[in-house]
């Protein structure tokens, strides 16, 4: 047994500095160590130990334990994180990649020392289609949104050399764009999207991210770990996504 | 309960030495602190077990290829016989390699930039494929065949638990089928129950539009097919590797396949007559790949 408290005789006066020196040791042993014989030898740590997950209604974010999920989520068409140059003005050129983030993805970690961040996510996106001339030089049919996580460390910013590029994924638009509204018999179109979403613009896709972190001299140890998007296409947006990270020591 | 759940002491209570000692004897007992004590967020290093959790973590591109799909590899049919995997990348764990205890997880995400490349619609072909259809016709006496669209080609993960250097040996992670036998007589394939370490990307999308009496003109149909183009297909594998030394992984590349039950049994088998209609044809289906990556957690589990 590690705590060895004082105690305190019977008929003698209760001495104040005994007590405190008794939870000084009492605090000491239980923020520096407890003795592993001390411990409840069956496993205990159930979701009371477990930060409950909290709602952010306005923006439709659910926080949790290791990560976040945004997006669509309780009403149908309503709430979307969008990917798309529409919203950044950047990114419809293909001579350079430019990387905006995907809000809400990311997550800042104060970390105690060096560690291993690995970061998940998951999204579900709908992409395009657009056939505008708003799209730079780019063929309707090669316009596509990439979607890469990054890592920043405390005081850097967000450029393409903060994506990890190795773990990018591409989702293509639907290759054709509208169909008019037709009312010549047999023919009856009612209009919209000439391709079916659900092939070649409805992409669910998944990645991993595996970083690093060495401690900074004279600086926080905060690295930052998000989602970033480089999109080719004016409309875009992703339907659900989630987030998620381990850290090691 | 844990003993030190005490009742708290209340103002106008008499307190004596008895008291004192009950409260602070209550941390010096042995085996008795557990959740009740130490709370939420209270999780100390004892509670933690001495050896690591990450024992090793590798995130590596596979190919080196560009991600504007420059320089593509390219993987062609397998008209017959058994099929031979084509390596689209691999990643290296050293000389050494990554060794495993019997508690130690071995965790595998992948993703490949691929493009199942078509350009000639796969409906009414010569021969007919096997995952056809037959449409009577209304108009006529010609039968329309259109395809299924469930053609799919494999991106699978292997390991190397064998050879160092990566030269020979390589095999499907534990649970996935190296489809070189038979599962329907004549067929090569495997039973969906062993395709761990697999992923299916589809070759094409085919369907009918005009699907409906009188939606067209001679009463028949209009067959389409889609393209996939280029998109990313991820692949993922984890279990306990057992007592092993895994020198690499690499993601290989086989099809077409097309899905089969066989005496009750759910599974996907080679489609030759779809490969000798692409051989037919000036610009066959085949399979593209571009850049990719690889990434592998070692865990201790216990």
């Amino acid at each position: 047994m590690a705590y060895t408290p004082t105690p305190f005789v019977v008929g003698a006066t209760l001495d104040a500095q005994t007590m405190r020196d008794n939870d000084d040791a009492l605090r000491k042993y239980l923020h520096s160590g407890v003795a592993a014989a001390d411990l409840d030898p069956l496993s205990w740590i159930d979701t009371r130990h477990v930060q409950p997950p909290k709602l952010l209604v306005k923006r439709d974010l659910q926080s949790g334990v290791t990560g976040m999920a945004g997006g669509r989520m309780y009403r149908p068409m309503e709430r979307f994180t969008f990917a798309t140059y529409t919203a950044t003005g950047m990114g419809r050129q293909t001579d350079r990649d430019q990387w905006e983030e995907i809000p809400d993805t990311a997550m800042s970690l104060p970390l105690a020392g060096n560690a291993t961040i690995i970061y998940h996510w998951h999204v579900t996106a709908l992409v395009g289609p657009d056939t505008s001339d708003t799209g730079g030089s780019i063929p309707s049919r090669l316009r596509r949104i990439y979607i890469a996580p990054y890592f920043l460390r405390f005081d850097e910013e967000l450029d393409e050399s903060k994506v990890d590029k190795t773990a990018l994924v591409e989702i293509r638009q639907n290759s054709g764009g509208y169909r008019p509204f037709v009312t010549t018999s047999p023919v009856d179109y009612r209009g919209g999207a000439a391709e079916p979403y659900h092939w070649s613009g409805y992409g669910q896709r998944s990645g991993v991210m595996v970083q690093s972190f060495t401690g900074q001299v004279n600086k926080p140890n905060i690295a930052h770990v998000g989602l970033a998007h480089w999109s080719l296409v004016q409309r875009s947006m992703l339907l659900n996504w989630s987030v998620s990270v381990e850290v090691y020591y | 309960m844990s003993r030190i759940d005490r009742e708290r002491l209340e103002p106008g209570d008499t307190l004596t030495a008895t008291d004192l000692n009950n409260r602070y004897n209550d941390y010096s007992q042995t085996g008795t602190i557990d959740a009740d004590n130490t709370r939420d967020g209270a999780v100390d290093v004892p509670h933690i077990p001495s050896d690591a959790t990450l024992i090793n973590a590798l995130h590596s591109s596979i190919n080196g290829r560009d991600i504007y799909h420059g320089g593509y590899g390219i993987v062609t049919m397998t008209s017959a016989g058994a099929p031979t995997p084509v390596e689209a990348g691999r990643v290296s764990f050293g000389a050494s390699g990554w060794t495993f205890s019997a508690v130690d997880i071995l965790r595998v995400y992948g993703s490949l930039q691929c493009n199942a490349y078509i350009e000639d619609d796969p409906n009414n072909v010569t021969p007919n494929h096997d995952a056809m259809f037959t449409v009577p016709p209304t108009v006529g006496t010609t039968a329309v065949n259109i395809s299924m669209g469930t053609h799919v080609w494999i991106v699978q993960l292997e390991w190397n638990i064998t050879d160092p250097a990566l030269a020979t040996g390589w095999v499907p992670v534990p649970g996935g089928n190296n489809f070189q036998s038979q599962f329907v007589a004549g067929r090569y394939g495997s039973a969906v129950s062993t395709l761990q370490g697999c992923a299916m990307t589809q070759a094409y999308w085919s369907g009918a539009a005009n699907w409906r009496p009188g939606g067209r003109a001679d009463g028949g149909v209009n067959t389409i097919f889609k393209r996939s183009g280029w998109k990313n297909v991820p692949v993922t594998w984890s279990g306990f590797p057992g007592l092993a030394t895994v020198y690499g992984l690499r993601l290989v590349v086989h099809g077409v396949y097309h899905p089969v039950n066989n005496a009750s049994v759910n599974g996907l088998v080679l489609d030759y007559n779809f490969a000798t209609w692409g051989a037919s044809l000036t610009n066959p289906p085949e399979f593209y790949f571009s850049s990719g990556s690889l990434t592998a957690i070692q865990l201790r589990s216990v």
